[in-house]
């Protein structure tokens, strides 16, 4: 785990990095202080962008500082230390679900709130069964699960609390 | 006298209004549930049902969220006592004893004094919350734009400083957060920051999506990471609740441990894990029997228990009076709020002072009805451990989207969801937490705002801030929170290094 750590604390620092490139000019277009020695609309963001330039690359320096001190960083989704499976299922499973969250996101436009919700919902089902729970009459009942809860949440919300779902 | 006239007028309307009870124990049920299923949060729980209050009044819409909040929290004893695993994080401490007592087929017992052990810490709190609240809210209303930004910058400050991990982490996620609220239109000049011309991000990004995102999606994706065991459900609930007299051995330790948690729960982000556990550890410190702690200790349970319950009342304190939410669950509550048009913070009382009062009566209903719900719903409770995950996750995950979606019909608040949920969880892998980011997302305008009419005020002078004794005083204490925990832990090393040094030099030899 400490190595997936260490690559998500690297990857997440240069996100920030470029994240900071691209807020800098508009931040930096806005006034800061004011005439009369009051802080600006540009005050706030000037600050941020020039604070998380300074503090990402220092978390992520103390992170490696520790990780070679001690051969681990401790973190969150806890797991046994050092077990590189359990990594890899955290590091998959979790871009996955986003993935598909971010598909069933854009699906919901294209095809409408239940086929969307039910496509998702069965797919993510089918994921998440264990591996030795599968087996076709369970992925039947998941699919008809999803559908069931799709349907009653589309009810719930468009004909009780007066939410359009498209 | 006040204060019992308008606790009065609000019970009368409370209890006349079986609407309101019924949501209440809805709440109480719900969170229960919540609180009884490893993985699924009181924080999940309050951000899913609130889409389902959009129809109700405000009173009752915040009175069943403040119930499943302290629904939620007496039903986290069920799988730390059955099979180890605490069902929300503050009841970790549950199971050093509620584990062990189980093993000795005391299972029932531990849950009888679980569910007794929450229901006065409730009280407790409900008391603190109903003298303490108004009182600080008449208080804060003498402070003026300096003192409410010094307190902004403390709250902030005590998140980034108390999280576990380093402080630049705290920093940077509370700073990210800021950064976040700054998108928009600027509330003085009407200029646009990080809008980039889009009308959606003129708007702003609202609170609701951002928690969701940053707090609801990384907490399902830790769910769906471990292996919780399946518990056995006990054959029979004879000799549940203690007798009388054996709580009265406990009630000194059920009160005191009631009354930390009420004094952490006020302190923002400390919150019910670390009430537990210092509860905990003075409970065995007074113990005579201190050696059966972490063996099956009665006591062990009720601390851990009378603890987590009274952060619920202490947590609601800087929420309803402040505007600063003292935990996870309470920032939830705060959209939620917000939501139905009660904005928190010292005037609360005074705008909206009926409403208010009527939330804290249904406080305490949803405490007198823990113990009922506890005691009929255990069998059930029990069962819900055994629902299959797969289709709990993936149930929660369309719930988490769909509720976003119906906050405002706004597609751009479930895209910024989703971007904050990868966010949150890439920060969380990082171990980057999240929570001072949430912070930073509902007190960055606050702190904005009146840091800029400090100066207006002050003539762009900043010494406007240290002038007035009360900012003074906030600002240095917020100073202080940031630098004096890692002053004081590098002299520790400091000595411990020198310690060592004397331990290894080999002694002369005379």
């Amino acid at each position: 785990m400490s190595h997936l750590r260490l690559a998500a604390s690297a990857l997440a620092t240069a996100l920030l990095l470029v994240l900071c490139a691209i807020l800098a000019e508009p931040a930096f277009e806005l006034t800061a202080v004011n005439r009369r020695g009051g802080i600006g609309a540009g005050g706030l963001p000037q600050l941020v962008v020039i604070a998380v330039a300074v503090l990402a690359p220092l978390s992520f320096l103390q992170d490696v500082l520790r990780f070679r001190r001690s051969g681990h960083i401790t973190g969150g989704f806890d797991a046994a230390d050092g077990d590189a499976a359990e990594a890899r299922r955290t590091a998959l499973l979790g871009s996955t679900v986003l993935v598909l969250l971010a598909a069933y996101a854009f699906a919901w436009r294209l095809t409408g709130f239940l086929p969307a919700s039910i496509a998702f919902m069965s797919v993510l089902c089918l994921i998440l069964l264990p591996a030795p729970a599968r087996s076709l009459k369970r992925s039947l009942l998941s699919v008809a699960f999803s559908a069931a809860f799709c349907v009653g949440v589309w009810a719930l919300f468009v004909h009780l609390l007066g939410v359009p779902l498209r | 006298m006040e204060t019992l006239t308008s606790l009065f007028a609000a019970f009368s309307y409370e209890l006349s209004n079986p609407l309101g009870l019924l949501l209440i124990l809805v709440g109480v049920t719900a969170g229960f549930t919540f609180g009884a299923t490893p993985g699924l949060t009181a924080t999940m729980g309050v951000a899913l049902f609130i889409p389902l209050t959009f129809p109700l009044p405000p009173d009752l819409a915040v009175g069943m969220m403040i119930a499943l909040y302290c629904g939620s929290m007496a039903g986290g004893a069920i799988p730390a006592i059955l099979i180890n695993i605490p069902g929300t994080p503050s009841a970790v401490v549950t199971t050093i004893d509620g584990y062990p007592m189980t093993q000795q087929g005391q299972a029932v017992r531990a849950y009888g004094w679980a569910l007794i052990a929450s229901v006065v810490g409730g009280f407790v709190a409900w008391i603190a919350l109903v003298t303490i609240a108004p009182t600080l809210a008449r208080l804060a209303l003498q402070l003026g734009p300096p003192e409410y930004a010094a307190t902004a910058l403390l709250g902030m400050a005590i998140i980034a400083s108390i999280v576990p991990t380093t402080l630049s982490k705290g920093l940077l996620a509370a700073l990210l957060g800021v950064g976040l609220s700054a998108v928009g239109l600027d509330q003085i000049t009407g200029e646009g920051r990080w809008t980039f011309n889009t009308m959606s991000l003129m708007r702003g990004i609202d609170i609701m999506p951002a928690l969701i995102g940053l707090l609801v999606i990384p907490e399902l994706l830790g769910s769906l990471f471990g292996n919780a065991p399946r518990a056995k459900a006990p054959t029979s609930l004879s000799g549940m609740l203690p007798s009388f007299r054996e709580w009265c051995g406990q009630a000194v330790n059920n009160l005191r441990s009631a009354l930390i948690g009420v004094g952490i729960g006020i302190v923002p982000a400390l919150g019910g894990s670390i009430g537990s556990l210092v509860a905990y550890d003075q409970a065995r410190r007074f113990d005579k029997d201190r050696a059966r702690y972490g063996k099956g200790a009665p006591g062990g349970v009720v601390a851990s228990e009378a603890a987590n319950n009274g952060v619920t009342g202490g947590a609601l304190i800087p929420l309803l009076t402040l505007g600063i939410p003292g935990d996870t669950v309470t920032a939830m509550l705060l959209g939620g709020l917000m939501i139905h048009g009660l904005q928190p913070g010292p005037r609360l009382f005074e705008t909206s002072g009926d409403i208010v009062w009527a939330i804290l009566a249904a406080a305490f209903i949803a405490n007198c009805l823990i113990i009922f719900v506890g005691l009929i719903g255990f069998r059930f409770f029990v069962k819900v451990l055994d629902a299959p995950r797969h289709l709990l996750a993936s149930a929660l995950f369309v719930l988490a989207v769909v509720g976003t979606y119906s906050l405002a019909n706004q597609w751009f608040d479930v895209v910024v969801m989703l971007c904050l949920g990868v966010a949150g969880f890439l920060l969380t892998l990082a171990h980057i937490p999240v929570y001072p980011m949430v912070i930073g997302v509902i007190l960055g305008p606050l702190l904005e705002s009146e840091t800029r009419r400090a100066l207006v005020i002050g003539g762009g002078d900043w010494t406007v801030f240290f002038l007035r004794p009360v900012s003074a005083v906030i600002l240095t204490t917020a100073i202080a929170v940031l630098v004096l925990p890692p002053l004081l832990a590098q002299v520790k090393k400091a000595r411990q290094r020198r310690e060592t040094d004397v331990l290894e030099k080999p002694e002369p030899i005379e």
